[in-house]
């Protein structure tokens, strides 16, 4: 072949080379093209095109014109084995004419096993040539040549062989570019994908998954594993992950520093390892794990690392394109992708605390609202019988707190036991059936059912409640349950009731019970009782939120019940401070008249004086019988009435000191008696003396004493009119230290509308009278430390009878300390 | 016979013990106020006074402390429509206390006992 003509081949063959490169079909086609076109241009037998692998170390078969098609990615040189793998490591054009070098190992291997068939195609081979294919520095593959002839080394061939894999350089270069580019644009499609399905996930834990698989689907690894940092435990712990499953379940989380992901959480930037096992810095915590390679990158929020993303083990994906190591290329990758993840994490971890936030509150919100409207039915009442019921009915109800049954005890201070009060619920599971449907189909709302006035004796009659108010336990360590209930000021949730040693067996045949929760019921420090619940019909689990709803309700409870207590109190309290006012009104009213009264009655004595002694002088001149003698008669009485009268009021109005004597009392009632005689003769009324002849002498105030018998004893004879009997009996009581003094009448009794008031100063029923005078007795006897009482027999009479305590110096005396 | 002084300003009263009184057997003289006994004291020398307490100008209770002062021996009688007085320390210097009445037994009772000694 002469130069010209070579010339004018190389040319054809390089226009030829650079159509294929510029042409369309994929860099496999193109590549096969060109070993097509080499082979025939030079009258080749054999023409294969070698590319190294992604770890620079294998050349791997990838398009022949002359070899089975069955050979393509299936022939391998080491590098430097053979004259191919020598062209690839010396980066120069080899040749040879043994035909051993045309061998390796894996051809060799091929040749032996599967593809035997194939053998004599390497029967004639006496020659060959590998040309490398350089990019720069660096090779990328190896075009070979083997010929069953003598090849012709003309000059300038060699080069030219060269120039050309130069050209096929080019073209592996561009695709893995375009490559690239596709692949870039694929995965960034992927990722924005993920980005929206990622701020769609409805769940934290959907979003994890989510992450993970889209993880492995742009970076085929066996495994993934997510990882998320636990503030409270300081901890990396996988939230998600596909693959290795038997380690995922022994792996303890990672604390920050500790293996890849430790690192790449504390220090907040991506890692590749690629035998994890040879690595040093990570031994032995690593020696024993099912994986060998790992990218593991950081997802960070707000500029804090949450957690890490690790591939284990990268797959090799179907184009011989892609790399068997994780490089640099999928750290960027799975980096963009954990970005957007980190976000979206943090997004829904938020939005996930929400939502659990908001179901407690949403929780506690009906909780309250529960709360509120029994304390506000509560409020509607200040007896204490129908409070308790409320707190029953509201701890059974569905709408309430919803248990089946409820008793309640209260603590009884003086005798140191716990004493049941109440209980309520149905008798048995028929009952209950029928009760709870009744009230559903009622729809009554919670408050209704609380303000329902159920009559109480309904309740009283129910089977429970009889229960309930049997119920009785010494409050003592040894008591069981309820007693540790009060002493310890807790709650208790007893399931397996039987099998507790804590619980009282003989509590639980009488509730008939296997399981009981018991919560104290405090007002501030002090335990007024206990709140007993079950689930006895319908058997649903008492649960920790039920026996903390119950507590909650409890301790409002135990405020009501202390309300109630103190506002009785307050009623008695309140009742005795109107007695007392009432009390001081009436001695107000009493002053003022005494001040009134005083003054009057001395402008009036004077002239009494005056009237009755004149008028006594001047009866001595008249005898009764003359008319004259009969008018004085009249003045003297009615002046010693007046004066008595003034006697009355200056005496009420003035707080006078007892003057305390002995003396005897039948000789006091005989004094006055003398005094009376004139009017029981005129108006023919009978006297009967039943005087006690054992009573002793006694102190009390002589002047005072007379003026209760002359008041009680002028009322009688004005009770009487004319004709009739007045009884005056004295006698010991039998209790030797007082004495009694009756005055009985014939009057005809005391009207019922009278009988209240005739002790209250200034009634009177007269048209004479001041109104004080059983006022004044009353304040005398009293004075002295006894009382008077009344035994009145409407249309007989009226029996007026004087208490008087027996009083001796010594108890004088006592009485003054 | 016994002289008595009555000192009242109730012109009635005054009457009236004179009356009762001098039927009773003594001699009586009457003052309406302590000024007009005080002088009374030299010039009537009585054996016994009842004594008004509320009295225009100088009352009962100065006029009795000035009698003590003169004549520790002459028995005063309080005759008066108050009983308040009873507790007033000044009027214990007095023989009795007696509160008026149309009733004069008291009184004269107590004369009785008095002009004994």
């Amino acid at each position: 072949m002469n130069i010209q003509l070579i010339d004018k081949i190389q040319a054809r063959i390089l226009h030829q080379i650079i159509k294929i490169a510029n042409s369309k079909p994929d860099i496999k086609t193109r590549l096969f093209r060109i070993a097509d076109l080499i082979k025939d241009e030079f009258n080749l037998d054999i023409c294969s095109i070698y590319l190294l692998d992604e770890s620079a170390s294998l050349l791997i078969l990838r398009a022949t014109n002359g070899l089975p098609i069955e050979f393509v990615d299936k022939i391998q040189f080491q590098l430097g084995q053979g004259i191919t793998g020598e062209a690839a490591k010396y980066k120069k054009t080899k040749s040879s004419n043994d035909k051993s070098a045309i061998f390796s190992e894996s051809l060799s291997k091929l040749l032996s096993k599967d593809l035997s068939k194939f053998k004599d195609l390497f029967e004639n081979i006496i020659a060959s040539i590998s040309i490398p294919i350089l990019d720069g520095e660096s090779c990328l593959g190896v075009i070979e040549l083997l010929l069953k002839k003598e090849f012709m080394f003309e000059p300038g061939l060699i080069e030219f062989l060269e120039s050309i894999a130069n050209q096929v350089s080019g073209i592996i270069r561009n695709a893995k570019i375009v490559y690239e580019a596709n692949q870039s644009l694929s995965e960034l499609k992927k990722i924005n994908e993920i980005g929206k399905a990622m701020n769609s996930a409805s769940s934290l834990e959907t979003l994890l998954n989510l992450i993970v698989k889209t993880s492995l689907e742009l970076i085929p690894s066996r495994g993934c594993f997510l990882r998320l940092h636990n503030r409270d435990t300081n901890k990396l712990e996988i939230k998600a992950f596909s693959g290795f499953d038997d380690y995922v379940k022994t792996n303890p989380a990672l604390t920050l520093g500790q293996s890849v992901a430790g690192i790449v959480a504390k220090e907040g930037i991506p890692l590749i390892v690629h035998d994890i096992k040879t690595e040093t810095r990570f031994t032995p915590t690593s020696r024993n794990l099912p994986f060998s390679s790992i990218l593991s990158v950081p997802l960070i929020a707000k500029g804090n690392p949450i957690g890490t993303i690790s591939l284990l083990d990268k797959i090799k994906d179907e184009s011989f394109e892609g790399s068997l190591v994780f490089v640099l290329r999928d750290q960027n990758l799975l980096s963009t992708l954990a970005s957007q993840a980190a976000i979206a994490v943090e997004r829904a971890s938020y939005y996930e605390n929400m939502q659990i936030f908001g179901k407690e509150n949403e929780l506690k919100v009906r909780e309250l609202s529960i709360l509120h409207e029994i304390s506000n039915a509560m409020r509607s009442t200040q007896n204490l019988n129908r409070r308790l019921y409320m707190i029953l009915t509201a701890v059974t109800i569905g709408d309430g707190l919803g248990f089946n049954r409820a008793f309640l005890l209260m603590v009884n201070e003086k005798t140191n036991l716990l004493q049941g009060m109440m209980g309520v619920g149905p008798a048995n599971a028929e009952e209950a059936g029928r009760i709870w449907s009744e009230i559903s189909k009622e729809k009554k709302s919670l408050t209704e059912t609380l303000l329902e006035k159920k009559p109480m004796e309904e309740l009283a009659r129910s089977k429970i409640n009889e229960i309930g108010k049997s119920l009785r336990v010494p409050i003592s360590t040894e008591t069981g349950i309820l007693s540790k209930t009060v002493l310890e000021k807790k709650p208790f949730n007893i399931t397996n009731a039987w099998e507790d040693t804590r619980v009282d067996k003989k509590l639980l045949s009488k509730l008939n019970t296997d399981h009981l929760a018991s919560v104290p019921l405090l007002a501030g420090d002090k335990v007024l009782g206990v709140l007993l619940v079950d689930n006895i019909f319908n058997k649903n689990p008492i649960t920790q939120s039920d026996l903390n709803f119950l507590v909650m309700f409890a301790n409002q409870a135990g405020l009501a019940i202390e309300s109630a207590r103190l506002y009785s109190y307050l009623e008695e309290t309140n009742e005795e401070l109107k007695k007392t006012q009432e009390r001081l009104v009436e001695s107000e009213k009493l002053a003022a008249l005494g001040e009134m009264a005083a003054g009057v009655a001395h402008e009036i004595r004077n002239p009494l004086v005056s009237i009755g002694g004149f008028a006594r002088r001047l009866h001595q001149k008249f005898n009764s019988n003359q008319p004259e003698g009969k008018y004085l008669d009249i003045i003297i009485r009615e002046v010693k009435r007046l004066e008595l009268i003034l006697q009355d009021v200056l005496g009420f109005s003035r707080e006078s000191q007892l003057l305390l004597s002995k003396n005897n009392i039948n000789d006091t009632i005989e004094d006055i008696l003398l005094f009376f005689d004139v009017e029981f003769k005129e108006k023919n009324i009978k006297v009967i003396f039943l005087l006690g002849k054992d009573i002793p002498q006694f102190l009390f105030d002589f002047q005072q004493i007379k003026q209760v018998l002359i008041n009680l004893i002028t009322n009688s004879i004005e009770a009487i009119g004319n004709n009739g009997t007045l009884e005056i009996k004295s006698y010991l009581k039998s209790d030797n230290n007082s004495i009694s003094v009756e005055i009985t009448d014939t009057g005809g009794g005391i009207p019922l509308n009278v009988l209240g008031n005739i002790f209250n100063p200034f009634f009177t029923t007269k048209n004479t009278g001041t109104g004080l005078g059983l006022a004044l007795t009353r304040k005398i006897i009293e004075k002295h430390g006894g009382h008077i009482e009344i035994r009145n027999d409407i249309g007989k009479g009226a029996t007026f009878e004087l208490n008087l305590p027996l009083r001796s110096e010594d108890n004088v005396q006592a009485q003054k300390e | 016979m016994p002289k008595i002084l009555v000192v009242d300003d109730e012109e009635n009263i005054r009457l009236l013990y004179e009356i009762e009184l001098k039927e009773e057997g003594y001699d009586v003289m009457t003052a309406t106020t302590a000024e007009e006994a005080l002088k009374l004291l030299e010039t009537y020398n009585p054996d016994l006074i009842t004594l008004d307490i509320r009295l225009p100008g100088m009352n009962g209770i100065e006029f009795l402390r000035k009698v003590k002062e003169k004549k520790r021996e002459l028995p005063v009688l309080m005759c008066t429509a108050y009983d308040d007085y009873k507790q007033d320390f000044a009027v214990w210097a007095s023989e009795a206390y007696i509160v008026k009445s149309s009733d004069l037994a008291e009184l004269k009772n107590k004369i009785k006992e008095f002009l004994k000694k």
